[in-house]
Protein backbone atom coordinates (compact mmCIF):
# COMPACT_ATOMS: atom_id res chain seq x y z
CA UNK A 1 0.00 0.00 0.00
CA UNK A 2 1.27 3.47 -0.85
CA UNK A 3 1.64 5.47 2.34
CA UNK A 4 3.64 8.24 0.66
CA UNK A 5 2.67 11.78 1.45
CA UNK A 6 1.72 14.05 -1.44
CA UNK A 7 2.99 17.57 -0.71
CA UNK A 8 3.28 20.48 -3.13
CA UNK A 9 5.18 23.74 -2.66
CA UNK A 10 3.45 26.93 -3.68
CA UNK A 11 3.91 30.61 -2.91
CA UNK A 12 1.59 33.51 -2.15
CA UNK A 13 3.61 36.69 -2.55
CA UNK A 14 6.76 36.13 -0.53
CA UNK A 15 5.25 33.45 1.69
CA UNK A 16 5.90 29.76 1.04
CA UNK A 17 2.74 27.62 1.11
CA UNK A 18 3.13 23.88 1.65
CA UNK A 19 0.01 22.13 0.42
CA UNK A 20 -0.75 18.64 1.73
CA UNK A 21 -2.66 16.81 -0.99
CA UNK A 22 -3.16 13.56 0.94
CA UNK A 23 -6.53 13.10 2.62
CA UNK A 24 -5.28 11.38 5.74
CA UNK A 25 -2.44 12.05 8.18
CA UNK A 26 -2.63 9.05 10.48
CA UNK A 27 -0.17 6.75 12.22
CA UNK A 28 0.48 4.86 8.98
CA UNK A 29 1.24 8.07 7.11
CA UNK A 30 3.08 9.90 9.90
CA UNK A 31 6.64 8.79 8.96
CA UNK A 32 6.12 9.85 5.34
CA UNK A 33 4.57 13.14 6.51
CA UNK A 34 7.60 13.86 8.70
CA UNK A 35 9.91 13.03 5.78
CA UNK A 36 7.97 15.23 3.37
CA UNK A 37 8.13 18.22 5.73
CA UNK A 38 11.86 17.85 6.37
CA UNK A 39 13.06 19.87 3.34
CA UNK A 40 10.90 22.82 4.41
CA UNK A 41 11.82 22.84 8.08
CA UNK A 42 15.52 22.47 7.28
CA UNK A 43 15.55 25.32 4.78
CA UNK A 44 15.55 27.91 7.52
CA UNK A 45 12.39 29.68 6.38
CA UNK A 46 11.27 32.29 8.93
CA UNK A 47 7.72 31.03 8.51
CA UNK A 48 5.45 29.18 6.11
CA UNK A 49 1.83 28.25 5.58
CA UNK A 50 0.80 24.60 5.87
CA UNK A 51 -2.36 24.15 3.81
CA UNK A 52 -4.39 21.27 5.24
CA UNK A 53 -7.58 21.95 3.27
CA UNK A 54 -7.40 18.58 1.49
CA UNK A 55 -6.94 16.64 4.73
CA UNK A 56 -10.08 14.98 6.06
CA UNK A 57 -8.57 13.14 8.99
CA UNK A 58 -5.60 13.55 11.32
CA UNK A 59 -4.87 11.54 14.46
CA UNK A 60 -2.55 12.27 17.37
CA UNK A 61 0.35 10.45 15.70
CA UNK A 62 -0.01 12.64 12.63
CA UNK A 63 -0.16 15.73 14.81
CA UNK A 64 2.87 14.48 16.74
CA UNK A 65 4.77 14.11 13.45
CA UNK A 66 3.97 17.74 12.64
CA UNK A 67 5.20 18.88 16.06
CA UNK A 68 8.31 16.73 15.79
CA UNK A 69 9.16 18.00 12.32
CA UNK A 70 8.78 21.62 13.21
CA UNK A 71 10.77 21.35 16.42
CA UNK A 72 13.67 20.30 14.19
CA UNK A 73 13.66 23.55 12.25
CA UNK A 74 11.43 26.54 11.90
CA UNK A 75 9.75 27.33 15.19
CA UNK A 76 6.13 26.16 15.32
CA UNK A 77 5.07 29.74 16.02
CA UNK A 78 6.19 30.53 12.50
CA UNK A 79 3.88 27.99 10.92
CA UNK A 80 0.34 28.98 10.06
CA UNK A 81 -2.21 26.24 9.41
CA UNK A 82 -4.62 27.07 6.61
CA UNK A 83 -8.00 25.66 5.64
CA UNK A 84 -8.27 22.95 8.27
CA UNK A 85 -11.64 21.23 8.13
CA UNK A 86 -13.65 21.19 11.37
CA UNK A 87 -12.59 17.63 12.21
CA UNK A 88 -8.91 18.52 11.74
CA UNK A 89 -9.14 21.81 13.63
CA UNK A 90 -10.90 19.94 16.44
CA UNK A 91 -7.80 17.86 17.15
CA UNK A 92 -5.63 20.97 17.39
CA UNK A 93 -8.11 22.39 19.91
CA UNK A 94 -8.53 19.15 21.89
CA UNK A 95 -4.77 18.91 22.35
CA UNK A 96 -4.34 22.68 22.82
CA UNK A 97 -2.01 22.75 19.82
CA UNK A 98 -4.12 25.65 18.54
CA UNK A 99 -2.12 27.66 21.12
CA UNK A 100 1.07 26.67 19.28
CA UNK A 101 0.00 26.80 15.63
CA UNK A 102 -2.14 29.67 14.39
CA UNK A 103 -5.15 28.42 12.43
CA UNK A 104 -6.58 30.42 9.52
CA UNK A 105 -9.62 29.70 7.36
CA UNK A 106 -7.72 30.08 4.07
CA UNK A 107 -4.23 30.09 2.60
CA UNK A 108 -4.54 33.76 1.66
CA UNK A 109 -5.54 34.76 5.20
CA UNK A 110 -2.62 32.79 6.61
CA UNK A 111 -0.15 34.25 4.12
CA UNK A 112 -1.37 37.78 4.85
CA UNK A 113 -0.88 37.25 8.58
CA UNK A 114 2.66 35.94 8.08
CA UNK A 115 3.62 38.62 5.55
CA UNK A 116 2.24 41.41 7.74
CA UNK B 1 -33.87 3.85 18.45
CA UNK B 2 -33.63 0.22 17.28
CA UNK B 3 -30.57 -1.69 18.37
CA UNK B 4 -27.96 -1.92 15.64
CA UNK B 5 -24.60 -3.63 15.71
CA UNK B 6 -21.49 -3.70 13.55
CA UNK B 7 -18.40 -5.84 14.08
CA UNK B 8 -15.13 -5.52 12.18
CA UNK B 9 -11.77 -7.23 12.52
CA UNK B 10 -8.41 -6.21 11.03
CA UNK B 11 -4.94 -7.67 11.10
CA UNK B 12 -2.69 -5.60 13.34
CA UNK B 13 -1.12 -3.31 10.75
CA UNK B 14 -1.32 0.49 10.87
CA UNK B 15 -2.18 0.56 7.16
CA UNK B 16 -5.43 -1.27 7.99
CA UNK B 17 -6.63 1.32 10.50
CA UNK B 18 -7.98 3.70 7.85
CA UNK B 19 -10.34 0.93 6.70
CA UNK B 20 -11.75 0.62 10.19
CA UNK B 21 -11.93 4.35 10.72
CA UNK B 22 -13.81 4.92 7.48
CA UNK B 23 -16.31 2.16 8.27
CA UNK B 24 -16.94 3.53 11.76
CA UNK B 25 -17.42 7.06 10.46
CA UNK B 26 -19.85 5.86 7.74
CA UNK B 27 -21.80 3.80 10.26
CA UNK B 28 -22.15 6.80 12.58
CA UNK B 29 -23.44 8.93 9.70
CA UNK B 30 -25.84 6.16 8.67
CA UNK B 31 -27.56 6.21 12.06
CA UNK B 32 -28.01 9.97 11.99
CA UNK B 33 -24.96 11.38 13.73
CA UNK B 34 -23.65 14.63 12.26
CA UNK B 35 -20.26 14.99 10.55
CA UNK B 36 -18.60 16.45 13.62
CA UNK B 37 -19.77 13.69 15.97
CA UNK B 38 -18.96 10.96 13.45
CA UNK B 39 -15.47 12.41 13.05
CA UNK B 40 -14.95 12.42 16.81
CA UNK B 41 -15.99 8.77 17.09
CA UNK B 42 -13.66 7.84 14.23
CA UNK B 43 -10.81 9.65 15.97
CA UNK B 44 -11.45 7.89 19.28
CA UNK B 45 -11.57 4.45 17.64
CA UNK B 46 -8.43 5.12 15.59
CA UNK B 47 -6.51 6.24 18.69
CA UNK B 48 -7.46 3.07 20.57
CA UNK B 49 -6.72 0.75 17.65
CA UNK B 50 -3.35 2.46 17.09
CA UNK B 51 -2.54 1.72 20.74
CA UNK B 52 -3.47 -1.95 20.27
CA UNK B 53 -1.11 -2.26 17.31
CA UNK B 54 1.75 -0.22 18.75
CA UNK B 55 1.65 -1.36 22.38
CA UNK B 56 -0.38 -4.57 22.76
CA UNK B 57 1.11 -6.17 19.63
CA UNK B 58 4.29 -4.05 19.57
CA UNK B 59 3.83 -3.44 15.85
CA UNK B 60 3.89 -7.13 14.94
CA UNK B 61 1.33 -7.79 12.22
CA UNK B 62 0.20 -11.29 13.16
CA UNK B 63 -2.45 -10.22 15.67
CA UNK B 64 -6.02 -9.14 15.21
CA UNK B 65 -7.94 -6.13 16.46
CA UNK B 66 -11.74 -6.30 16.59
CA UNK B 67 -14.11 -3.39 16.93
CA UNK B 68 -17.80 -3.74 17.74
CA UNK B 69 -20.18 -0.82 17.59
CA UNK B 70 -23.61 -1.02 19.18
CA UNK B 71 -26.27 1.64 19.12
CA UNK B 72 -29.31 1.36 21.36
CA UNK B 73 -31.31 3.61 23.68
CA UNK B 74 -29.54 6.71 22.40
CA UNK B 75 -26.21 5.26 23.47
CA UNK B 76 -23.22 4.38 21.34
CA UNK B 77 -21.08 1.62 22.81
CA UNK B 78 -17.81 0.66 21.13
CA UNK B 79 -15.59 -2.21 22.20
CA UNK B 80 -12.03 -2.59 20.89
CA UNK B 81 -10.42 -5.94 21.64
CA UNK B 82 -7.02 -7.50 21.11
CA UNK B 83 -5.09 -10.51 22.39
CA UNK B 84 -1.73 -8.82 22.83
CA UNK B 85 0.07 -7.52 25.88
CA UNK B 86 -2.34 -6.09 28.45
CA UNK B 87 -2.22 -2.40 29.31
CA UNK B 88 -1.36 -1.68 32.96
CA UNK B 89 -4.51 -0.30 34.67
CA UNK B 90 -2.84 2.96 35.68
CA UNK B 91 -2.24 3.91 32.04
CA UNK B 92 -5.92 4.55 31.36
CA UNK B 93 -6.60 5.90 34.85
CA UNK B 94 -3.93 8.58 34.55
CA UNK B 95 -4.27 9.36 30.83
CA UNK B 96 -4.80 13.05 30.06
CA UNK B 97 -4.02 15.40 27.23
CA UNK B 98 -0.55 16.69 28.12
CA UNK B 99 -0.21 20.16 29.52
CA UNK B 100 2.58 22.29 28.13
CA UNK B 101 3.84 25.82 27.66
CA UNK B 102 3.01 26.74 24.05
CA UNK B 103 6.03 29.02 23.94
CA UNK B 104 8.47 26.32 25.02
CA UNK B 105 9.05 24.75 21.62
CA UNK B 106 11.69 22.29 22.75
CA UNK B 107 9.30 20.60 25.17
CA UNK B 108 6.15 20.40 23.10
CA UNK B 109 4.61 16.92 23.37
CA UNK B 110 4.91 14.67 20.32
CA UNK B 111 3.03 11.67 21.66
CA UNK B 112 1.21 10.23 24.64
CA UNK B 113 -1.99 12.03 23.70
CA UNK B 114 -4.19 9.22 22.40
CA UNK B 115 -6.02 7.98 25.48
CA UNK B 116 -6.37 11.50 26.86
CA UNK B 117 -8.14 12.48 23.65
CA UNK B 118 -10.39 9.40 23.88
CA UNK B 119 -11.40 10.33 27.44
CA UNK B 120 -12.36 13.81 26.25
CA UNK B 121 -14.49 12.48 23.40
CA UNK B 122 -16.36 9.76 25.28
CA UNK B 123 -18.56 9.87 28.38
CA UNK B 124 -17.18 6.62 29.77
CA UNK B 125 -14.04 4.61 29.02
CA UNK B 126 -13.05 1.41 30.76
CA UNK B 127 -10.69 -1.48 30.18
CA UNK B 128 -10.64 -5.15 31.10
CA UNK B 129 -8.12 -7.89 30.47
CA UNK B 130 -9.48 -11.40 30.98
CA UNK B 131 -8.22 -14.75 29.73
CA UNK B 132 -5.74 -13.13 27.37
CA UNK B 133 -8.29 -10.86 25.74
CA UNK B 134 -8.08 -7.12 26.33
CA UNK B 135 -11.22 -5.05 25.81
CA UNK B 136 -11.46 -1.28 25.94
CA UNK B 137 -15.07 -0.07 26.04
CA UNK B 138 -16.12 3.47 25.14
CA UNK B 139 -19.60 4.88 25.68
CA UNK B 140 -21.01 8.03 24.16
CA UNK B 141 -24.56 9.32 24.60
CA UNK B 142 -26.30 10.36 21.39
Amino acid sequence: MNTGMDIVEDRIGSVVVVRVKSSRIDAAAAPAFRLALAPFVKRGLPHFVLDLSAVGFIDSTGLGALVSSLKAGTTPAGVAIAGAKDSVAALFKLTRMDKVFRLFPSDSAAASALAG
Amino acid sequence: MDERRLQLTIESRLTNVALLGGAIRSSCLAVGMDESAAGEVELAVVEVVNNCIEHAYRKTDDGQVSVSLEISDHTLRIKVSDRGRAMPPEVLATATVPTFDPGDTAHLPEGGMGLGIVKQLMQDVHYESTGGTNVLTMVRRL
